[in-house]
């Protein structure tokens, strides 16, 4: 059994424990709408999907073995529930990234600004081009940290295959902030 | 192992997931190597740039609606919890009895025999019928002395 301390008490809430439940959602909401955000762009959309993604996590508490990190298991039913929206008629994934970023307000430094918001750009066109895989691997490990073999068991994936999804997407973002240095408009999904 | 394959380790390496001897190996090729060196810089400051991106704050709305959500959920579980197998066999075979008891009297009441009209008459009057056995009568042919009675007794 993993020593994880979110293991224990998601079992409580297997249990019914809804004071439970509610410390896990404060510790872990910023995640998930982070990820979230980043796999559709848009903030309402992705505190809808965040909604829905820990009411799915209550419902299913009593599916949880602790042989498995929460956090893998919390973003294992993430990306499942992220991948079946988008793949709902006009919710396609690409139509959800074709449309600009929800960009953060505007630090003080006027150049610095301007380099938050086009970077995010950037960022945002590369992952409308990623596949959805490549999109959620790269999310969980750029903004979220997770380790491969976390990521592998969110994914139901080698690490090998990770590790690929990892890099090949890591390339497209690089692809897109050498075009944004060059001047050049970010591209937009193609995927 | 070749460039291409040296790089494809890059982004592992940077995220600290090779294994020591691929690392090792990668190493000794960024030493040698500027153009691998290059693409490494530009990758370690790319990924440093993009992880730095500010992410969306939840908003307090969302805490209420899942709470308020989850709440709802937990209620109609210990709801469905609460009729367990235990609990319904009962309930089922008190509710099967009734239906077999509402089955069986119905043709029972429907083929009971009716009342004939005469005697419903006497049923609805009997009030009326009590009366008239009080005052002496017997039928509706003394009703007809009692009506002119007056009569009678003014006859001298």
């Amino acid at each position: 059994m993993v020593e994880d301390p979110d293991a224990a008490l998601f079992l409580k809430v297997a249990q019914g424990d809804e004071s439970a439940f509610a410390t896990l959602f404060d510790r872990h909401q910023q995640s998930i709408v982070r990820f979230a955000y980043r796999y559709v762009g848009s903030r309402a959309r992705a505190e809808e999907l965040a909604q829905d993604i820990f009411v799915k996590l209550f419902k299913n508490a009593k599916s949880y073995r602790p042989d498995a990190k929460f956090k893998t298991f919390m973003f294992r039913v993430a990306t499942n529930h992220c991948l079946n929206e988008l793949r709902r008629p006009f919710q396609h994934a690409e139509t959800a990234m074709s449309e600009p970023p929800d960009t953060q307000e505007a630090p003080e430094r006027p150049d610095a600004a301007l380099d938050g918001v086009r970077l995010e750009q950037a960022v945002h066109a590369a992952l409308g081009g990623m596949s959805e895989r490549e999109r959620a691997a790269f999310c969980m490990c750029r903004f979220e940290g997770l380790p491969y073999r976390d990521i592998a068991e969110a994914l139901d994936a080698s690490e090998a295959a990770v590790k690929s999804l990892i890099h090949r997407a890591t390339l497209q973002v690089m692809k897109q902030v050498e075009l944004l240095k060059a001047g050049l408009q970010p591209a937009r999904s193609e995927a | 192992m070749n460039r291409d394959e040296l790089a494809a380790n890059l982004t592992a390496y940077i995220d600290g997931e090779l294994p020591e001897l691929e690392a090792k190996r990668l190493e000794e090729a960024l030493k040698v190597d500027s153009e691998l060196a290059a693409l490494e810089r530009t990758m370690r400051a790319t990924l440093k740039a993009v992880e730095a991106l500010p992410s969306p704050e939840p908003s307090q709305a969302l805490r209420r609606a899942v709470l308020s959500r989850v709440a709802e959920k937990s209620a109609f579980q210990k709801l469905a919890a609460y009729f367990t197998l235990p609990r319904l066999v009962p309930a089922v075979g008190l509710a099967a009895a009734a239906a077999v008891a509402v089955v069986v009297w119905q043709p029972w009441a429907e083929g009971r025999p009716g009342l004939d009209p005469e005697t419903l008459f006497v049923a609805q009057n009997i009030e009326v019928l009590e009366d008239l056995d009080v005052i002496g009568l017997e039928g509706s042919d003394d009703l007809d002395i009692v009506t002119s009675l007056h009569e009678l007794e003014g006859t001298p």
